[in-house]
């Protein structure tokens, strides 16, 4: 019984990504019908219809779909690595560690030409995060209460963040403006190029995290049983550390930092399944984060009050409500991490 | 093919300070020991120590004359477990998946379990009087059926040195005296070395074949009235 209502769910989200993929194509500035976009799929008989599909929507969806399901296992990661719910990459600084590495970059200026500065805002929010990272495992060990590590965290978005608005300050004007533009957070991508980017870096960040997967329930015992039960624990740590890392870093260089996804989704997912098995937990954390980054980009380009509306004004919009009632609900029962 | 012995020489066990010296003790398989001394005297340093968890400030540890430090972390976990006195509660597991972690060490990169494997889970569990709450989770476990579950999680380890660390906390009257009873069984049928850090000195002491004694910072044999007198 258990077993089919795993897999029930498991057709339901593939069918729901599918409808996603679809809708990602159909909305979108400029009316274009349902059989115009069927048909640029098949043939280019329509050159500009098949432009806008091809070339802007298809690649726009799939960073949405890959992104979303990169953050969410960023912050399942993060959640098993600290033991805490409340773990993300929006939460512990790390959005705001590839933040500052993306604002040394963009407005302090690194790169003229747009390979290489896209190569340095890459490399920037990638170590960006690491950094944040490893300084909050370092602190992790002082403390001993989770809460203050949250604390810990929240404390150090805010120093990152009134860096950056130090180093705005001090910038040129159409720096500023980009900045503040990526800060927004979007899926909209200029070339087919983001795809490969953040595509590339969820195809290697879930390699690494299942080189060590079946070590993760163990985890959740505490390290020691871990250890006991042979776990390489060094190994394990940095896996998910890495993996969260890069995630964090590449998709948040593209897309900006996009809020809630990673601490929303794996609540869903656990929620959903009734189970923190990592077995069951890991791929329907990729899958529901790819329908929500889908789900939450389709809102953006529904274009509500004939504009579209900041990425990141939706998905908090979206995961803020999913934290609440994960808070809610824990005050009535027990957790399942 | 002979059970390896456990055997420490001139051990100093600690984190900076020593806190615990044993001189020259072997654990031989078929026995229980119990490992007893007041609380901070360092029981639980000891057994972690042993388990390999925390590496000794001096001395050796030899499994069958070969060092517990030349050996891999899932070789380890083959040869010995651990039941750490912590009551961790991975709220969303079932019993069966944690008892299932015990064959971690002997399953491959995708953990998929052979008949084996679920054969030494289903028997753990049946040994604890656990397999009524194979599917039940652990958020919604007392704190004694919590610690049974762990049991189980050890002995489906399969190892032929088991250590336990406060094994009896958190259980009634009745559990205590049947979970020792299953552990000396074991020991004794199976061929198993048990070593188990107690507090409990009216139970355990006539039950076990082995007592030893921390007392000022050093491992000492001992026996059931001598104990009693430690503790009196």
């Amino acid at each position: 019984m258990q077993r089919l209502s795993k897999k029930t769910l498991l057709m339901v989200s593939i069918v729901v990504i599918g409808l996603m993929c679809f809708a990602g194509l159909l909305v979108g500035t400029g009316s274009i019908g349902f059989g115009q976009v069927w048909k640029a799929l098949w043939d280019g008989s329509d050159a500009t219809v098949t432009f806008i599909v091809r070339e802007s929507r298809w690649p726009r969806t799939m960073v949405a779909g890959l992104a979303g399901a990169g953050l969410a296992m960023a912050g399942l990661m993060m959640q098993t690595f600290f033991k805490n719910e409340l773990a993300g990459p929006s939460v512990l600084g790390v959005s705001s560690g590839a933040s500052m590495g993306v604002a040394l970059v963009m407005l302090a200026g690194a790169g003229s030409s747009w390979v290489a500065g896209q190569w340095a805002v890459v490399s920037g929010a990638v170590a960006g995060a690491m950094a944040v990272l490893w300084l909050v495992l370092a602190v992790s060990r002082i403390f001993q209460e989770q809460g203050s590590l949250l604390i810990f965290g929240l404390m150090l978005s805010f120093v990152l963040g009134a860096l950056v608005s130090v180093m705005q300050a001090g910038a040129e004007a159409w720096r500023i403006k980009s900045f503040v533009q990526w800060g927004m957070g979007s899926f909209d991508v200029r070339t087919g190029h983001e795809t490969w980017w953040v595509g590339g870096a969820l195809v290697v960040a879930a390699l690494i995290a299942l080189s060590t997967l079946k070590w993760y329930n163990a985890f959740l015992l505490g390290n020691e049983n871990a250890r006991s039960l042979g776990a390489p624990l060094d190994r394990v740590r940095g896996s998910m550390l890495l993996s969260a890392g890069l995630l964090t870093g590449v998709i948040t260089a593209f897309c900006g930092p996009v809020a809630f996804i990673g601490l929303a989704v794996p609540h869903l997912a656990r929620g959903f399944f009734r189970t923190s098995d990592h077995e069951v937990i890991f791929p329907s954390v990729l899958l529901i984060g790819a329908a929500i980054g889908m789900f939450c980009d389709l809102i953006v380009r529904a274009e509500f009050f004939g504009m579209q509306l900041p990425l990141n004004a939706v998905t908090s919009l979206v995961g803020a409500p999913i934290i609440i009632w994960v808070i809610v609900r824990n005050a009535k029962m027990k957790s399942l991490l | 093919m002979t059970s390896p012995t456990l055997h420490i020489n001139q051990l100093v066990c600690g984190y900076k300070n020593p806190v615990v010296r044993a001189e020259d003790f072997r654990f031989e398989p078929g026995t229980c020991t119990g490992i007893f001394g007041d609380n901070g005297s360092g029981k639980s340093t000891f057994l972690r120590t042993l388990a390999g968890l925390q590496p000794p400030l001096s001395g050796s540890i030899l499994l069958d004359k070969k060092g517990l430090d030349e050996l891999s972390h899932k070789e380890r976990a083959r040869k010995i477990s651990f039941l750490t006195s912590q009551s961790p509660s991975p709220h969303g597991l079932t019993g069966r998946q944690v008892a299932a972690m015990g064959r971690l060490a002997h399953t491959g990169t995708w953990a998929r379990p052979r008949k084996t494997d679920r054969d030494h889970i289903d028997k753990a569990l049946e040994l604890t009087s656990t397999l009524s709450l194979a599917e039940k989770r652990m958020s919604e476990m007392s704190d004694g059926e919590r610690k049974r579950v762990m049991l189980a999680q050890c002995l489906a380890q399969d190892s032929q040195i088991i250590l336990l660390d406060e094994p009896f906390a958190f259980l009634d009257a009745r559990a205590k005296n049947a979970i020792h009873r299953l552990l000396v069984d074991i020991a004794i049928e199976q061929r198993k070395t048990i070593i188990l850090s107690t507090h409990e000195i009216g139970i355990s002491p006539p039950l076990l074949h082995y007592c030893l004694l921390i007392d000022r910072g050093k491992l000492h044999h001992s026996d059931a009235a001598g104990v009693v007198r430690h503790f009196a």
